[in-house]
């Protein structure tokens, strides 16, 4: 650089950064991505929440190794025990078979359901989304209507239509449910790069010469995440209740593999005389549902930008 | 900022130039809006030519169809020789490696989700293949000349304040040290103090790089300090273009008299004597233009023959150029 040495450039005065009031205020030099992790695990609730995700997603995992009995096997001898029987620390079913162990592989079966469906909307909904939102247009018109389309079948009555035709299995339902949500994702990221799209930095990355497909992996999605983040986390919720659902009617897993759903139906019948069965899977359900959903709420109220003006 | 004390008025081979240039935009109904109606303007190189006009005189949109952000509904933009109108998706990508931009408001020309760095090396990674390291120490570089600091490269835009972040802007803008800088109203979202700065930073970097710079504002206070050449827009077509000096000295065009007068004289004795020349109305509806001179309706001097025939740019003395009946040609 054959510069010559700075010019009479005036110094920095740096413009102190205000936050409004309440919350203790931040370290001065923040990344985004801390300052969403501060307000997000802020509130008991989406600490609770998280507890019981990481929980449900800890005990899917390790379900093989953690469990004390095979899920599937039947003891006769031990048949609609209550809970807090020795070895049987959530009772037994009306074949005998251990409840806990039953409900870690249904928690297997909920996280493999959740994450077949939400991957196949982020796959299907995200991409068209970004090129819809970025490029408007026929594009535009086009996937809008597709998604239209999508979204004017009732979710469980899709899911029954495919599994009719496909045959009933896991992955048949939750290809069903990820389906159902492809419109979902499509419309909140469309929305969101609708709005980023008008933002200056675009027409400057633009002039700068970026590609479209960089402008789109640089600029659009990183601002686009948020609403996305808490869209992801209200479907596992629903994936979830769709899972349970549909192997509660037998088009999901089938028996006797676990499911939370499963286990429900099967202990409806005998619901009157021994309740746990069904009390113990039906509470997973609920638990992981709620914080699912409480994840989604605490995320949406933790992304707005703090954005200061001089 | 004069270079030479023989600036020529229109260069001979301008590094940027544009020919009857016209942008329109489309709304609803089919309706066709057209922002710029003819536009003429050269830029040579190492030239800061202003743009000036008021707001919705077509200025941004004329720079849109300058870079091409918008495609111009017809005209040509030749720059180094090449009609950028005509070029490809990638021919045009090239292209833009030698003209950069520096946006009006920081706020929103800095992607938030980025890092300063990441911001400022953007252009280095679309035209070049420096390593993450060179581009780090171009960054570092960078941010020393336009006076912030290294260790600000790796914090987030919302942490600056207006005139810092158009710095970073000025930065990205200059980084592939480009032949052609144009400045959208880049000090007019800026409190006056860090306009201040902010533009001395601007002019004394273009002319140590040599960079050409096309600078469009609606404050004439900031021409007199920046540019070698003024060219006055009103409603989509120019109505003058005059060396800077000359066009303060003897404005040419009644626009230009009446933009003049209506900015203030820092000298309270002076300012009470001038004789202020009002303008009355708006400016009329781009989209249904008055007949004749697009001025005639708000003219103080406005004759039968203003209302009725359209004047053509015609050379005036000192070099310059005018669109106005009233001016004896040169």
């Amino acid at each position: 650089m054959s510069l010559v040495p700075t010019p009479d450039i005036p110094p920095v005065v740096e413009a102190p950064v205000t936050e409004p009031s309440g919350a203790p205020s931040p370290p001065r030099h923040e990344s985004p991505r801390r300052r969403f992790l501060r307000r997000f695990t802020g509130p008991w609730t989406s600490r609770a929440a998280l507890f019981v995700v990481a929980l449900w997603l800890f005990v899917a995992v390790t379900a093989t190794w953690l469990a004390p009995h095979d899920p599937v096997v039947q003891d006769l001898t031990a048949r609609r025990l209550p809970p807090l029987s020795p070895d049987h620390l959530l009772g037994t079913d009306s074949l005998g078979r251990d409840t806990l162990s039953r409900l870690m592989y249904g928690a297997r079966v909920a996280a493999q359901a959740a994450a077949i469906s939400v991957l196949v909307g982020l796959a299907f909904g995200v991409p068209p989304a970004l090129l819809a939102g970025l490029l408007r247009g026929p594009w535009d018109a086009v996937f809008s209507r597709i998604a239209d389309a999508l979204l004017s079948f009732p979710p469980l009555l899709l899911a029954l239509a495919i599994v009719g035709v496909m045959g009933p299995n896991l992955t048949n339902a939750m290809l069903a449910i990820g389906i159902v949500f492809i419109p979902r994702f499509f419309r909140v990221v469309r929305a969101a790069t609708l709005a980023v799209r008008e933002e200056t930095f675009i027409e400057a990355s633009r002039s700068i010469g970026t590609p479209t497909s960089w402008v789109l992996r640089r600029h659009v999605l990183p601002n686009v995440v948020s609403p996305l983040a808490v869209q992801i986390s209200l479907a596992l919720g629903f994936a979830i209740l769709a899972e349970s659902s549909l192997s509660f009617l037998g088009l999901g897993v089938q028996a006797p593999e676990a499911s939370w759903g499963s286990m429900l139906s099967e202990g409806r019948a005998a619901w009157f005389y021994t309740p746990w069965p069904i009390i113990v899977p039906a509470t997973a359900v609920v638990a992981c549902v709620l914080a699912c959903n409480v994840l989604g709420d605490s995320m949406a109220d933790s992304v707005g930008r703090e954005r200061t003006r001089a | 900022m004069s270079t030479t004390p023989a600036v020529p008025a229109v260069p001979a081979t301008p590094l940027l130039d544009v020919r009857d240039l016209r942008v329109e935009y489309r709304s609803r109904g089919r309706r066709t809006v057209a922002a710029v109606r003819s536009v003429d303007l050269q830029v040579a190189a190492g030239e800061v030519v202003a743009l000036v006009g008021e707001s919705g005189s077509g200025k941004s949109s004329a720079v849109r169809g300058i870079m091409q952000l918008i495609r111009p509904a017809g005209g040509e933009v030749r720059f180094d020789g090449q009609d950028l109108t005509t070029l490809g998706r990638k021919e045009l990508r090239r292209a833009r490696r030698d003209m950069q931009m520096v946006f009006q408001d920081p706020f929103s020309s800095l992607d938030p989700a980025m890092t300063v760095a990441e911001i400022i090396a953007e252009p280095l990674m679309v035209h070049t293949d420096q390593d993450r390291k060179q581009r780090r120490a171009s960054v570092v570089e960078m941010l020393e000349l336009v006076g912030l600091r290294r260790e600000h490269a790796d914090r987030y835009p919302h942490e600056f304040s207006g005139g810092q972040r158009q710095r970073i802007a000025i930065a990205r803008a200059l980084i592939l040290r480009p032949r052609l800088v144009i400045a959208d109203e880049a000090v007019s979202a800026l409190d006056v103090s860090s306009q201040n700065q902010v533009l001395q930073l601007l002019q004394s970097l273009i002319a140590e790089l040599g960079i050409a710079c096309l600078f469009i504002t609606h404050d004439l206070a900031v021409v007199r300090s920046i540019a070698d050449r003024v060219a006055v827009m009103y409603l989509g077509r120019l109505v003058e273009q005059q060396r800077t000096e000359d066009l303060f000295d003897h404005p040419e065009h009644p626009y230009t008299q009446a933009l003049l007068s209506a900015a203030l004289v820092a000298d309270p004795r002076v300012q009470r004597t001038r004789r202020r020349t009002r303008l009355e109305g708006e400016l009329p509806d781009p989209a249904n233009p008055p007949a004749g001179c697009v001025f005639s309706t708000r003219c103080p001097l406005a004759i039968d023959v203003c209302h009725e025939v359209a004047p053509p740019m015609r050379p005036v003395a000192g070099g310059g150029q005018a669109a106005c009946h009233l001016v004896e040609p040169a």
